[in-house]
């Protein structure tokens, strides 16, 4: 962590469109001096033309498309996109409701993905240093995590029967299991993180690690093949 | 623990209002009122609260989706009589403003909601 | 320290249609309101016709991520009515302490939104500071601090080891003492007080008849609260009474708030030590026939209402009525004849739910202009700028 305290001024942009309202809390939790941020002075703008960078959370409905669209033609070219929780990344668990017009890249170029569900508020200052500053990124303090929290798989191979009891369990339909080719991939851009698929699991082959940072640039990047896949 | 106790009754359209004066005297509370669509055949459900803690579900079957504003005995029923005219097209014989979709929508069911916008399509 | 404009005023993307709340103008006193609340329209009783009954709850549960244990509570205890199975003792006990935990934090987020949009902004860091106790304790008992996955059909999936009953009592100390300070901090500040009382009230009739729920009506002197009516939980085994004010005004609803926080501190205590036994469920069900029922939660803003007309393996009717939704009507009354420098103390003070209430569309019918306004813009007089 760099000792410097001349701050670096990141002037934010949140628009809500429609979720839960629960990864805006936590952005709003974030900027809390609990959360330490060094070394940006997170400053939240009030208009878009005063973007840095645009934080969207919420999936695009049939009812404020078209003033998303408004809204972002007005900020400046050099902004960067977030796209926050995974209701703006794929439609979370409201995917194939008649109001959903569609994912938030179907509009703009995301330039960061955070997955979760909710996000963690870490995660959105971790992956901001790597946007912003990505040759000075750095990871800030770790938290204190439960022993229940859930964060990224684990897939102990080895116990894993292909049965794809999981993927049938899955209330977004974020797992992919292919029983011939013996390949098990979840979407973190879709799961939920609700321990569903754990519980069902007939060998104990699924756990959840303490892995918060699944932030990335790219959308395919967000499956993952479970981060630990060694057995306990 | 106690349990809830639900009832659950059909009622015709024409006794409907005498029936909620009825109940409105003898202090219940209306707690909702929603709508429902089984096959070809719409409903109104109004869902009471009684003075001794029983739950009431009151359901009207309504013949050309026609239906009698309640808001003359229970004040509360007005938003929800908009929510359900504006999701089911359901009629009250009276002018009222839509609440969840856009303005522009020319027919106010939820059925009809992608068409009527621009005609996009959907992500599902 | 960091900036503190906060995301209140950025909630919403539309800076030019119709708000969630309108207000007409003449003659400087409000003579009119109306809703438009379609912004954030999921489709979500139709898409609960499309899940089974054991994915249904993480479906409802992300309704909102300020009560989310609420609403995943009454959609349990609807399937539980319809299939006719009863939660077991323990599972009732840690359901009512996960309960009172997200009443603390939901309280406190309110009081910090409040106090800030009325631009008293110590008072809101500390709410929010304070609020991360709760939350904390949230993730220790179920994985998450917001949508915690712990609903199951006559059961609950996590349990409250003794060892974390340790923790929890100790916490709940730090968070009395922390609101006992704002309880203070607050009721000591004239001018926050003067911005709220005597505004926006709602006498016992009016708030009978258009059948407002929660603190709202607690307020105004009605004694409704569902935990009382020894159905859910395990408040039966407990000794409460819901805490009422006479005047429902702005303040009183402050103050009852306030009060339900330190309250739901002593019904948890009170509950504690969590008997022994088994606490899971099953998470697969099915009904034999056909069934309407309900199921009903005291969510932090008042009666949450769901109404399930059970088919076999999916809901073929999903009803779902927050409280927020039976509040909204009590706004016209509170708001009638007013000055429209009250009218977010109002708005904020039935406690809607959050990213809705940031603005309104003010509609001057003397100068016959309409303009979207922050509510800061509004508490600092700036509504009359061209």
């Amino acid at each position: 962590m760099p000792e410097d305290t001349s701050k670096r001024e990141v002037w934010i942009y949140h628009i809500n469109t429609s979720g839960c309202n629960g990864c805006d809390i936590e952005l709003l939790a974030s900027i809390l001096e609990k959360y330490d941020s060094r070394p940006f002075d997170i400053k939240v703008a009030n208009y878009p033309e005063e973007a840095e960078v645009v934080m969207i959370t919420g999936h695009i409905n049939w009812n404020n498309m078209n003033a998303v669209k408004e809204e972002m033609n007005k900020t400046p070219k050099h902004r960067k996109i977030m796209a926050l929780g995974n209701c703006g990344i794929s439609g979370g668990v409201f995917k194939g409701s008649y109001n959903e017009a569609g994912p938030i890249d179907k509009l703009e170029e995301v330039d960061m993905y955070i997955p979760g569900c909710p996000v963690k508020p870490e995660a959105i200052l971790n992956a901001l240093s790597e946007l912003v500053d990505p040759e000075n990124s750095f990871k800030l303090r770790e938290p204190k995590l439960s022993e229940n929290y859930r964060g990224e798989h684990n897939h102990y191979q080895e116990k894993c029967i292909y049965c794809g009891e999981c993927a049938r369990s899955c209330p977004s339909n974020a797992i992919k299991v292919d029983r011939e080719k013996k390949e098990w991939a979840v979407d973190l851009g879709k799961c939920l993180f609700c321990g569903r698929c754990e519980e069902v699991c007939p060998t104990d082959a699924i756990s959840f690690s303490n892995n918060f940072d699944m932030y990335k640039k790219e959308r395919e990047a967000l499956w993952s093949k479970g981060k630990n896949n060694e057995s306990k | 623990m106690a349990k809830e106790k639900v009832f659950n009754e059909s009622i015709d359209r024409e006794k409907v209002l005498e029936r909620l004066k009825k109940e409105k005297k003898e202090r219940s509370r209306l707690i909702d009122l929603s709508g429902d669509k089984r096959g070809d055949s719409y409903f109104i459900v109004y869902h009471l609260e009684r003075e001794n803690g029983e739950i009431f579900n009151l359901e009207v079957e309504l013949k050309d989706k026609k239906a009698e504003r309640a808001i003359s005995i229970f004040e509360n029923a007005d938003l929800y009589e908009r929510e359900c005219r504006e999701m089911y097209g359901l009629e009250f014989g009276e002018e009222m403003k839509n609440l969840f979709l856009p303005s522009g929508a020319k027919e106010p069911t939820v059925e009809k909601l992608r068409e009527v916008i621009e005609g996009g399509e959907s992500n599902a | 320290m960091h900036n503190l404009q906060i995301p209140l005023g950025s909630y919403h993307p539309l800076m030019k249609d119709p708000e969630h709340f309108k207000i007409y103008l003449q003659d400087g006193k409000i003579v009119d309101t109306d809703l438009f609340i379609g912004y954030n329209h999921r489709g979500i009783e139709k898409l609960a016709e499309m899940k089974t009954y054991d994915k249904l709850p993480y479906l409802i549960e992300r309704i909102c991520g300020i009560c989310s244990n609420a609403h995943s509570s009454a959609i349990s205890r609807a399937v539980e009515n319809a299939a006719g199975i009863e939660p077991n003792k323990k599972a009732r006990y840690i359901r009512s302490v996960v309960a009172e935990l997200e009443r603390i934090q939901s309280h406190l987020l309110w009081f910090g939104t409040q106090s800030h949009s009325l631009g008293f902004d110590e008072l809101f860091k500390d709410s929010l500071t304070c609020r991360e106790h709760p939350l904390d304790l949230l993730e220790k008992i179920s994985g998450s601090r917001i949508h915690y996955g712990l609903s199951e059909f006559g059961g609950t999936k996590k349990d409250i080891t003794p060892e974390k009953q340790g923790v929890l009592k100790k916490e709940l100390g730090e968070i009395r003492a922390l609101t006992e300070a704002m309880k203070e901090d607050f009721s000591s500040n004239e001018q926050y007080t003067h911005k709220l009382e005597n505004i926006g009230v709602l006498s016992k009739k009016k708030a009978g008849e258009i059948g407002v729920v929660g603190p709202v009506a607690k307020a105004s002197g009605i004694n409704l609260d569902m935990r009382l009516n020894g159905v859910n939980g395990a408040y039966s085994e407990i000794d409460f009474e819901a805490i009422t004010r006479k005047k429902g005004d702005c303040l009183s609803r402050t103050e009852v708030r306030l009060d339900d926080i330190i309250q739901s501190i002593e019904i948890i205590e009170q509950l504690l030590p969590i008997p022994k036994g088994k606490h899971r469920g099953k998470g697969r069900i099915e009904i034999d026939e056909p069934i309407k029922t309900i199921g009903r939660a005291e969510a932090p803003r008042g009666e949450n209402f769901h109404y399930l007309h059970a088919g076999k393996k999916k809901p073929l009717r999903l009803r779902i009525r927050p409280p927020t939704y039976a509040n909204f009507m009590c706004l016209h009354e509170m708001a009638m004849n007013g000055k429209i420098a009250d009218a977010p103390a109002i708005v904020i003070s039935i406690d809607p739910c959050f990213n809705c209430t940031d603005r309104m569309c003010v509609i001057d019918l003397d100068e016959n202009t309409e303009k979207v306004r922050t509510f800061h813009e509004i508490v600092e007089g700036k509504d009359k700028d061209a």
